[in-house]
Formats: C-alpha cells, sequence, structure tokens
C-alpha cells in the first residue's frame, strides 16, 4: 500500500498520483498496478449533439420564401428584376453567414470565415452592378472585405492556438482594428479625393494601440491584475 | 394519485416540483446509489434483474409529462434498458434517450449504478431499490437473498402508501416558516469543464469515526459538519473576494421518514442550514462543532420541522402560482431557484446512515453508498454513508481544485484516523 507523502491519506494501488494534491506516488517496494480493474471508467466526456434543425430549416423556409416573393412582385410590377434583386441578395447573405453553419455537421471555422469574405464580396459585386455610376467595388469594397476577413482569421487563429493570454490577444485585435481603420481611410481618401491624407484614422488608431498596450501592461503584471479583478469583479 | 389497469399518474409531490423546472441540457438534479459487488457484473443478468423488479417499484416505471399547469408523471409503457458506464457520474438526464425513464441503471466492472432523477425520489427510496435490485440480481446468479432489510418482497403487490407524497399527509398548517435565512458565501474555484464531475473516495474505519464524535459528545453528522465549516472557514479567509455580511453555512438534507413514519418511496426529506459567520471573529474547532450540535438539536424536531414542511407545501398552494401556466411556472421557479436555491448555503453534506443489507448479501456485497450530483451553483457536495465497519465519505466537485477535500481528509489524518483515498480523476 502507498501513502501521500503530502496529505498522509491511504492511496489506491492504481493511483499515480494523489488525487488530493497530485503529488505523484513513490513507493519503490509497491509500483502502481496498472492492471487491476479500476472503480471509475477512464475520465472522457461522452456528449449527444442536440439537434437543433429544425428550428434554423422553419427560418431557412421564411428566409426563402421573402426573397422569392420579393422576385415575383418586382417582376410583375417592373417587368424587371431592380430593387428585388437587392433584398433577395440579402436574404442569401443573411442565410450563408447566420443559419449555414449551424447545418453543418462540423464546420470548419476559418473555411467559414473564407466563405462569409466571398459572400460578402459577391453581395457587394451585384450591388455595383445595380449602381454603376462609380467604381467603388475593386478599389474600395474588396481591399476592405479582403483586409477585415484576414484579420478576423489571424486573430480566430491566435485565440486556437492558445499562444496568447486572453488579455493579449484581445491587445492583438485591438492594433488590427486599429490598422484597418488606417486603410479604409487611406482607400476613401483615394477613393473620393484621389490623394492621400490621413486625419481621423490615426485617432482612432493611437486610442486602439493605448488601450492594447493597457491590456499587455496588466497582463505582465500580475499584481495589478489581481486588484484590478478584485475592484472590478461584478 | 390514480390508477386504473395498473396504469398510474401521480402529481409531483412538494420537493420534486422544483427539479423539472430548473432542468436543462447541461444540468439535471440526479444523485447516484452504487452496490460494488465482489465479483464482474453479468450485464444480461442484470437487464433480467431489472425487468423483474419493475412492476414491485410502480413509481419508477413513470415517465413525466408537462400539464397546462404543473408536470405529472405517468405510468411509462416502455422497457428500461442498463447501460455501461462510460463517462463522468450523475450526467445530464436526456429522457428522450432513456426510454423516457428517469433513473438509468448502469454498469461498470463489478459496481451496478442507480442514478435517479431528484423529481422522481430520494436517496432512501433510490437505495431501497438499489437494494432490490442488487437482491434480484444475485438471486438470478443462484444466491438465495431474502426480502429483508430494505429489499422488497418482489412477490408482494406494491402498497399504495410507497408511492404516497408523505409531505401532504404530514404538513398540518398549525405553524408556517419563514425560508429567509442570511445568505451564504459561495465557494469560488475554476470549474471543470462542462460534463465533468470529479469524485473523491475517503473511507474510513466507522468505529475510529464514531468514537472521536463520541468523545466530543456529538453525533457524526455533527462532527463531519463542523469538519466541513472549519475547512471551508480556512477558504473564506484565503479569499479576497469574500464579501461581508455572509455566513459559512453547510446544508444537512434531514430524512423525514426518523420524525413522521411512511414508507414512501418518492421524495421526503428537508435540510437544516448550519454554520457560523465570520463576521463575529475567529472560530476554534471547539466552538464551529458547538454552534452546529446545538443548532442542530434546536431544529430537528417533529413540530419545527413541520412548519419547515408547511412552509414549502403552503408556497405550491399559492393561488396565483397554481393559475400560472406551466412555461411562466418554470420561468417563475427557474427565477426563483437562482435567487434563493442554492443562495442560503455553501455547500452540501448527506449523511445516509448505515445502510444494511440482509446478512445473506452481505458477503457478496463490498459496499453500498451514494454520490451527490452537482448543483446549479455550489461547486462541491459531499455525500456520507456507512456499510458494514467502513464509513464512506464522498465529494462530488465540479472544482478544479480540490482544496475543500483535501482539508477536510487532512483533518481526520491529523486525529489519527486512517483515511484510503479513490478517484476518478487520474
Amino acid at each position: 500500500m502507498s501513502y501521500c507523502v503530502h496529505c498522509g491519506v491511504k492511496l489506491d494501488p492504481s493511483a499515480s498520483v494523489c488525487p488530493l494534491c497530485q503529488t505523484p506516488v513513490q513507493n519503490p517496494r509497491q509500483p502502481v498496478d496498472h492492471d487491476s480493474p479500476r472503480f471509475y471508467p477512464p475520465p472522457q466526456i461522452v456528449t449527444s449533439v442536440v439537434q437543433n434543425h429544425f428550428a434554423v430549416i422553419a427560418a431557412s423556409i421564411l428566409l426563402l420564401m421573402g426573397g422569392v416573393i420579393c422576385l415575383v412582385i418586382d417582376i410583375a410590377v417592373n417587368r424587371a428584376f431592380t430593387w428585388s434583386r437587392i433584398a433577395a441578395g440579402a436574404t442569401a447573405l443573411f442565410w450563408v453567414v447566420a443559419l449555414m453553419p449551424v447545418l453543418l455537421p462540423c464546420p470548419n471555422i476559418y473555411g467559414l470565415i473564407l466563405l462569409d469574405c466571398l459572400c460578402v464580396i459577391a453581395y457587394l459585386y451585384l450591388m455595383q452592378m445595380i449602381f454603376p455610376d462609380r467604381a467603388w467595388f475593386a478599389s474600395l469594397a474588396l481591399p476592405l472585405v479582403i483586409a477585415c476577413g484576414l484579420s478576423i482569421m489571424l486573430v480566430v487563429c491566435l485565440a486556437r492556438s492558445g499562444m496568447l493570454h486572453k488579455l493579449s490577444l484581445a491587445s492583438c485585435a485591438l492594433i488590427l482594428l486599429g490598422a484597418v481603420m488606417i486603410l479604409l481611410e487611406t482607400r476613401l481618401d483615394l477613393f473620393l479625393e484621389g490623394r492621400l491624407s490621413l486625419d481621423w484614422s490615426w485617432g482612432v488608431f493611437a486610442i486602439t494601440f493605448a488601450l492594447a498596450l493597457l491590456l499587455a501592461v496588466i497582463n505582465i503584471f500580475q499584481g495589478l491584475k489581481f486588484e484590478l479583478k478584485k475592484r472590478l469583479h461584478l | 394519485m390514480a390508477s386504473g389497469r395498473n396504469r398510474y399518474w401521480f402529481k409531483l409531490d412538494n420537493a420534486g416540483k422544483i427539479y423539472p423546472a430548473v432542468r436543462s441540457p447541461n444540468y439535471a438534479s440526479l444523485f447516484r446509489a452504487t452496490a460494488r459487488l465482489k465479483e464482474p457484473v453479468d450485464p444480461q443478468t442484470l437487464q433480467q434483474a431489472l425487468l423483474d423488479v419493475m412492476p414491485r417499484f410502480p413509481i419508477f416505471q413513470c415517465r413525466i409529462r408537462s400539464g397546462v399547469f404543473w408536470y405529472y408523471m405517468e405510468t411509462n409503457p416502455r422497457t428500461p434498458r442498463v447501460h455501461p458506464d462510460v463517462t463522468f457520474p450523475c450526467q445530464p438526464m436526456r429522457f428522450e434517450e432513456n426510454e423516457d425513464f428517469m433513473f438509468r441503471v448502469l454498469y461498470y466492472g463489478s459496481s451496478i449504478h442507480l442514478e435517479v432523477f431528484h423529481a422522481l425520489s430520494d436517496g432512501s427510496g433510490g437505495l431501497v431499490f438499489l437494494k432490490t435490485l442488487v437482491a434480484q440480481y444475485l438471486r438470478l446468479k443462484g444466491h438465495p437473498i431474502p426480502a429483508s432489510h430494505g429489499v422488497l418482497d418482489l412477490a408482494e403487490k406494491p402498497d399504495m402508501e410507497e408511492m404516497e407524497d408523505a409531505y401532504r399527509r404530514y404538513a398540518n398548517f398549525r405553524v408556517i416558516r419563514s425560508r429567509a435565512e442570511q445568505r451564504a458565501y459561495h465557494l469560488r474555484m475554476k470549474k471543470l469543464p462542462t460534463f465533468m464531475l470529479a469524485v473523491t473516495e475517503g473511507v474510513i474505519p466507522l468505529q475510529a469515526m464514531l468514537q472521536k464524535a463520541r468523545s466530543y459528545h456529538a453525533s457524526m453528522t455533527e462532527l463531519m459538519a463542523a469538519v466541513l465549516l472549519d475547512v471551508i472557514l480556512d477558504l473564506h479567509r484565503c479569499d479576497p473576494f469574500a464579501r461581508r455580511g455572509e455566513a459559512v453555512k453547510v446544508s444537512v438534507p434531514v430524512n423525514m421518514r426518523n420524525y413522521f413514519p411512511t414508507r414512501s418511496l418518492r421524495n421526503f426529506s428537508l435540510y437544516v442550514n448550519v454554520g457560523v459567520d465570520p463576521q463575529y471573529g475567529e472560530y476554534t474547532f471547539e466552538e464551529i462543532l458547538s454552534q452546529v450540535h446545538h443548532y442542530m438539536r434546536y431544529q430537528l424536531n417533529g413540530k419545527f420541522l413541520n412548519a419547515q414542511m408547511c412552509g414549502n407545501v403552503a408556497s405550491e398552494r399559492n393561488p396565483v402560482l397554481r393559475c400560472m401556466p406551466l412555461f411562466i411556472k418554470n420561468a417563475a421557479l427557474n427565477a426563483a431557484y437562482r435567487l434563493s436555491g442554492e443562495r442560503y448555503f455553501t455547500t452540501t453534506i448527506t449523511n445516509l446512515g448505515a445502510i444494511d443489507a440482509p446478512p445473506e448479501m452481505k458477503p457478496l456485497v463490498e459496499t453500498i453508498f451514494v454520490t451527490l450530483g452537482p448543483a446549479k451553483i455550489n461547486p462541491i457536495q459531499c455525500a456520507v454513508s456507512s456499510y458494514g465497519d467502513s464509513l464512506r465519505i464522498i465529494f462530488s466537485s465540479t472544482a478544479s481544485s480540490t482544496a475543500l477535500e483535501r482539508g477536510f481528509f487532512r483533518r481526520l489524518v491529523t486525529w489519527g484516523i486512517p483515511v484510503s483515498v479513490i478517484s476518478n480523476k487520474e
């Protein structure tokens, strides 16, 4: 029989560590018995998937009906697809972004972000086709959607890798947000005025950068983090 | 309760009314009764034993249904199945995946587990079912086991008293006690992932513990509640987030059958929340024990318990509550549970006492004990029972820290009481 040198309790022959304090069992006269039957099944979580497809299918049918009704009314009144393309496109975009992931058995997060970006790009291109007066799609919308998509992918990748603490992750997200704002103003300036003069985006970047720095400092100084947690807990 | 051609329907008992309302896909109030045999369990024989005992327990042959105003139970025409135990104890019960039954029988190695949804029965009722099931299993294995010591006779017809709602029978409405109490401190511990339940069993020689309790002129329940309070007070002292005005209290369920005789297999228990308030200063262990001892002796008598029971039954009879449709009632009960259900105690310690079994069964069964399922707010629960000459203290926890369990068992070791520990954690 083995005892925990830290707690003083007698341990099960199959225990390799004390379950109370995690101290490893070291008994040269009685090595850990890996063969005898255990009292409990090995730790594993068994869950069954809760099917919530009914609500999603019902919502999909409603959306489809809405889109079709718009198209029918438009064709009946105007003898062509005019405004109804915007409504039908928005409906399709909403379905892809919000409802389709629920129907997929094991969705890939990067694939979903990529698909969402492609759908947004397609919808914006549709808008450009409907309102062709200024060529804003290639110069303004496309780079911004790509930048947003890449930023989201980067944050998701960092979060899933587990390399960064929550606060460091928030710092990265804030810096990326500031960078996207600079890109937005750059593209807007070039599109509207044909020249670059950055004004407000520097301010946004400065604020997000300062916040990111603050979060990084809090993350580094554990004492400060503890005090803030203590005073701000809900 | 009504019946026709062996089909029954029952109103839920007073204690059982809250549990369906607070049930969710991730949470159900369950407890587990386990019989650990000396030999590995044969699933086919266990299945046959289960089929044999079901007609004797009409209350267990029930499924839960939604009425317009209340849930009710009705006879379930389906057949229960035994399942292998492959995961953590007391997982949330999805009735549709369990042939609509409110209990399940599991087996693993030499253990037979019965997991019961609390709306159906309490620990005493569950133990009667488990012991009868194990006795029948052993009979099928060729061992003559008599129907005595809490094992029901399968040849007898079910008695209506076994199905009664004893709260309604005994609540006399002379005095109605308010349930308002000082709010309690809650342990703040990092949670284990959802669905994980860490179980830590401590096995102790019964006589050593009894001797210790006698030396303090206290009962064993009082002694263990005091040790638990003392350990929680240590944790409270180290908790920078502990608020003023919160007492450290443990909830001690009381088996009402000891005060109001009934053979009911349904819920018939109340609780006493006993504790100390750290605002008054530091407490020695002797002071805590004295507080627990006197408070419990003061509270635990038929008249006080009846007044408490009347308070619970009176809220169920409130005309406004009764007229509410079930979906509104569910939301109201859920909110009430969140506000007051576990607000008045830090943890639970239930003492099932000495679990008896027929002498012919004892050489074949190593032990019988009960494990509490997870609570909604409080992370750690404790169940105590004795079988033969060993006492089993079982902590079930959804917290990653084992500070409470360790503190508790360390205290017993310091007293010179040997403790053997088994856990489902690796």
